[in-house]
């Protein structure tokens, strides 16, 4: 039976799940997309990132691609990692959570003065 | 010097070997790239603080091995590993079991309560010859009994149980030792030392718990040894003295200065087995992987 409300991802994994959404990545690569995306709020560490991708592969999130060279860097061959059809359907559920969430401070008229930073 | 990026990267692959294995195998080689090219983006930004860069990855990955090695523990996969490649198991618990046999002993012998280190040497002692003989001897016999029980089942299924009931007897040996030290230590006025009540009473109890310790251990090295003569699993040199390592445990109730001698025979059984068990298991290991090679490219 499909989970219809998947529990909500770790911030880490929503920005991995974010940084593949348009295209495979190798380790680095996903770092600094995440910092693009993120405005450069999110900076994740080596340790965090692959923690996360190994929970991720092993639940079918993102999958390894095939291992080659990055032409923008330097002639090591690296592995790439992509979305899978399963990581797809988490982030677009993420996001419909994200949308829920804004829709009621919206509804609520607390987005976006009244949070603790203008008081 | 720490800061040259080369004894940095060094260091770096250094502390990825601290990942679990299975982790390692599988990104730590991503893992160093990624590494290389976080240290080349440094280098290439005009002004950058590269202590701090360090030290900030370094905390963070530390971080991030503990992490994944406490996830191992928690779900389970050490555990699983252990009993799918009992010979590395065994091999600890012999070498557990070889310093508790002589660590202890020694500390009981010429150990003074009244030195400074005294109690905590004391507590050391009181938990190899208690916990960690008592896990130990469990570990190596039930790893034996993976390995020849199914040529002689009934003698190694008593040999476990036998095998408990000496380590509930050390354990309990612990315990009752620990107790009387720490009820001396907390009511230095009753001076208890000096009441042979006490002391008669304490020395039967300690020495009555571990002669049946002894004894329930002798039970268990016989039968191991019977099943691994007949069974021809074992060296016939290591089954004989299984065979009167037994007979000697069997009756250090009835002559306590047969202990030292038993303890010995229990050093040399142990690493012998623990090496035996390691050897076998490390040859499954390589078999059970050649077996899965041919299929490991089907699609």
């Amino acid at each position: 039976m499909t989970n219809i409300h998947p529990p909500p991802l770790t911030p880490a994994v929503f920005h991995i799940l974010l940084a593949l959404s348009n295209g495979e990545r190798h380790g680095y690569g996903i770092m600094k997309q995440v910092e693009v995306d993120s405005q450069g709020k999110v900076t994740m560490g080596a340790g965090t990132l692959y923690g996360s991708l190994k929970r991720m592969l092993d639940a079918g999130l993102v999958k390894e691609s095939d291992k080659r060279v990055d032409p923008e860097m330097d002639d090591e061959r690296r592995i790439y990692y992509q979305l899978t059809g399963v990581g797809a359907k988490a982030l677009a559920a993420e996001l419909e959570r994200y949308k829920r969430i804004v829709s009621l401070a919206q509804e609520r008229k607390l987005y976006p003065r009244t949070f603790a930073y203008d008081l | 010097m720490i800061y040259e990026p080369q004894s940095v990267r060094r260091l770096y692959k250094k502390l990825l070997a601290l990942y679990p294995r299975g982790f390692r195998e599988r990104l730590g080689e991503s893992m160093e790239q990624t590494f290389n090219d976080l240290c080349n983006e440094r280098k290439q930004q005009a002004e950058y603080r590269w202590a701090g860069f360090v030290l900030w990855i370094f905390v963070e990955t530390a971080v991030g091995i503990i992490r994944e090695h406490v996830l191992l523990i928690t779900e389970g996969a050490t555990m699983k590993s252990m009993l799918a490649n009992p010979g590395s198991a065994a091999l600890i618990s012999s070498i557990l079991l070889a310093v508790a046999f002589i660590v202890a002993p020694l500390i009981y012998l010429l150990g003074n309560l009244r030195d400074a280190m005294g109690p905590f040497s004391y507590a050391v002692a009181d938990f190899l010859y208690g916990p960690v003989w008592a896990a130990s001897l469990v570990t190596l016999v039930f790893a034996l009994r993976e390995r020849i029980g199914p040529r002689a089942p009934r003698r190694m299924s008593l040999a476990l149980l036998a095998t408990v009931l000496a380590a509930g007897a050390m354990i309990a040996v612990a315990c009752i030792r620990s107790a009387n030290r720490h009820y001396h230590l907390i009511h230095p006025e009753l001076h208890l030392e000096n009441s042979s009540t006490v002391l008669i009473v304490w020395t039967t109890l300690v020495a009555g718990v571990t002669g049946a310790g002894w004894h329930f251990l002798g039970w268990a090295l016989v039968l191991i040894g019977s099943a691994g003569w007949t069974s021809g699993q074992l060296p016939r040199v290591l089954s004989m003295l299984y065979l009167v390592g037994g007979i000697v445990s069997l009756f250090v109730y009835l002559l306590p200065a047969m202990e030292g001698n038993a303890a010995m025979l229990g050093v040399v059984i142990s690493i012998w087995q623990g090496l035996l068990l390691w050897k076998s298991g490390s040859a499954e290991a390589q078999a059970s992987l050649i077996q899965l090679e041919p299929g490991a490219f089907d699609s």
